[in-house]
């Protein structure tokens, strides 16, 4: 069984940016006291800084298994899919600067009525991917152009599509 | 996307606080204050004001307390939905430039469906019929638009208007409508001064965009996949519309974060000549005179705008192009 989970690197990472977020936003609203034009903005700021957090909680929490014949998620929630039974996958890439040299990746799944989701930050990301990638050419599910050039940029070689 | 959307609002934060703060410098940068600069004027008009009276004003401003005092006066001002005193106009700031903002919102707002409405068909037709009489006749016309100056198309409209329509010649409104209050009529008024303005502010900015929507989509013609897609037989106006015509607007959506700083002071020198109650004239006087608050202020709004276009143009293309464009692994 090979096992996907986020070292405490990456997740406490996460909670330092919805700190500051929550700093910046939840504490000047409080600050100012009663309600201006200000609360508009920061209010819908803080709850997504705070909701961020709570995912980044969740996350923290969560691990995905895999063998050769499903996956399984565990953690604060719990699913399984089958293989076979994988409906899409699409595997995206998050820029940090415009010229696109940092970032990260987000490998999402879907099928079985789940969706799951796995961030390059993962520990073992790669060998999640390739077995993801291995399953969606076996039930040969279409893979857009841009899943198959970040798979080529993780150095996991996919055949050309058939048009 | 979620923690890309999160990621991006975390550096629009202290963006905007260097923002403010080197905007709030620059405005401090010119040795005086604006009541140094009102006195040195009322001494060239043979005038003279106490010293008393000027210290008064000055304590009354809070232009005696250190400049770090009056930023983060300013600053606390701005969250609380204070934009400070106009010291020009003796009103707070938010009066002072209310319905400018509305007004400039509605030229420039009319000026960007102006140009795309105008630039993306004529764009897509001279890339599809490369060096064809009608590409040849609108590039002409292109760098016409991109090359004749606009405070001087502005000069030939008004002139036109004038003589063509009977259109009085400047402003927004005619003359009997200025400081009335919105009504059908006024905005009917408004409405037969709109378009001269639009067509001056849009032409160079249409022609502009038709030069980059052509050159954009005939690089995405020649790719291989097009050729492909019509070898399969797809048939022609889905070939260009799927996937070349969405590949070439990448640029575009990049450039919602110069955009949108535009509906607040874009086009200056033609709203002078033109005698236009928008922002950037206002702007201009507010920074002349040292006029700080107001100043700060339209320029804390325009640096807001060019931030969240920014922020709004990186969301569109992390959707629209999720591509990587590094090789040898991801990062986080």
């Amino acid at each position: 069984m090979n096992r996907l989970a986020y070292p405490p690197r990456a997740v406490y990472a996460d909670y330092a940016r919805a700190a500051i977020g929550l700093v910046f936003t939840a504490g000047p609203a409080v600050a100012i006291g009663r309600w201006t034009y200000a609360h508009w903005l920061l209010v819908p700021l803080a709850v997504l800084f705070a909701v961020f957090a709570f995912r980044t909680w969740t996350r923290g929490r969560t691990a995905i298994e895999w063998d050769d014949s499903h996956l399984s998620i565990s953690g604060t929630g719990r699913a399984s899919l089958p293989w076979t039974e994988l409906v899409s996958l699409k595997l995206a890439f998050y820029a940090t600067s415009r010229d696109r040299t940092g970032g990260w990746m987000q490998l999402t799944l879907r099928g079985a009525g789940t969706t799951i989701r796995a961030d390059s930050g993962a520990e073992n990301f790669q060998a999640f991917a390739a077995r993801s990638a291995a399953a969606a050419l076996a039930l040969d599910l279409p893979l857009d152009a841009a899943t198959r050039t970040n798979f080529s940029a993780l150095g996991i070689r996919l055949p050309e599509a058939v048009a | 996307m979620f923690s890309y959307i999160i990621r991006r609002l975390l550096v629009m934060v202290p963006t905007l606080l260097a923002i403010s703060a080197i905007v709030f410098t620059i405005i401090q940068l010119p040795p005086g204050d604006y009541l140094s600069t009102m006195m040195a004027e009322l001494q060239a008009q043979g005038e003279a004001a106490s010293v008393e009276k000027i210290e008064f004003l000055r304590q009354q401003y809070g232009l005696d307390r250190t400049p770090i005092e009056q930023y983060f006066h300013w600053l606390f001002g701005l969250l609380h939905g204070d934009l400070g005193w106009s010291f020009e106009y003796n009103l707070p700031v938010a009066h002072v430039i209310g319905d400018r903002l509305v007004l400039s919102f509605l030229v420039a707002f009319t000026t960007v469906i102006f140009t795309y409405v105008v630039a993306f068909p004529i764009g897509i037709y001279s890339a599809t019929h490369q060096y064809s009489w009608g590409d040849y006749g609108l590039t002409l016309l292109g760098f016409l638009g991109l090359a004749t100056p606009s405070f001087l198309l502005a000069l030939v409209m008004l002139y036109l208007a004038n003589i063509w329509f009977g259109t009085s010649i400047g402003g927004l409104m005619d003359a009997e409508f200025i400081d009335q209050p919105m009504s059908m009529a006024k905005m009917m008024s408004v409405l037969e001064h709109l378009w001269i303005p639009v067509i001056v502010i849009g032409t160079s900015g249409t022609a502009a965009m038709i030069r980059r929507l052509r050159a954009n989509l005939l690089d995405e013609l020649q790719k291989q996949y097009v050729v492909t897609a019509r070898a399969k037989g797809l048939p022609p106006r889905r070939a260009l519309l799927k996937y070349p015509l969405r590949m070439s607007l990448n640029p575009f959506i990049s450039d919602i974060g110069d955009l949108l700083p535009h509906l607040i002071s874009g086009a200056a020198i033609v709203s002078v000549v033109m005698s236009l109650p928008t922002n950037g004239p206002m702007l201009l006087a507010a920074l002349r005179s040292q006029d700080m608050y107001l100043a700060g202020s339209f320029l804390m709004i325009e640096a807001i705008l060019i931030v969240v276009g920014v922020f709004l143009s990186d969301l569109a293309l992390a959707a629209l192009d999720p591509r990587i464009r590094l090789h040898g692994g991801a990062t986080k």
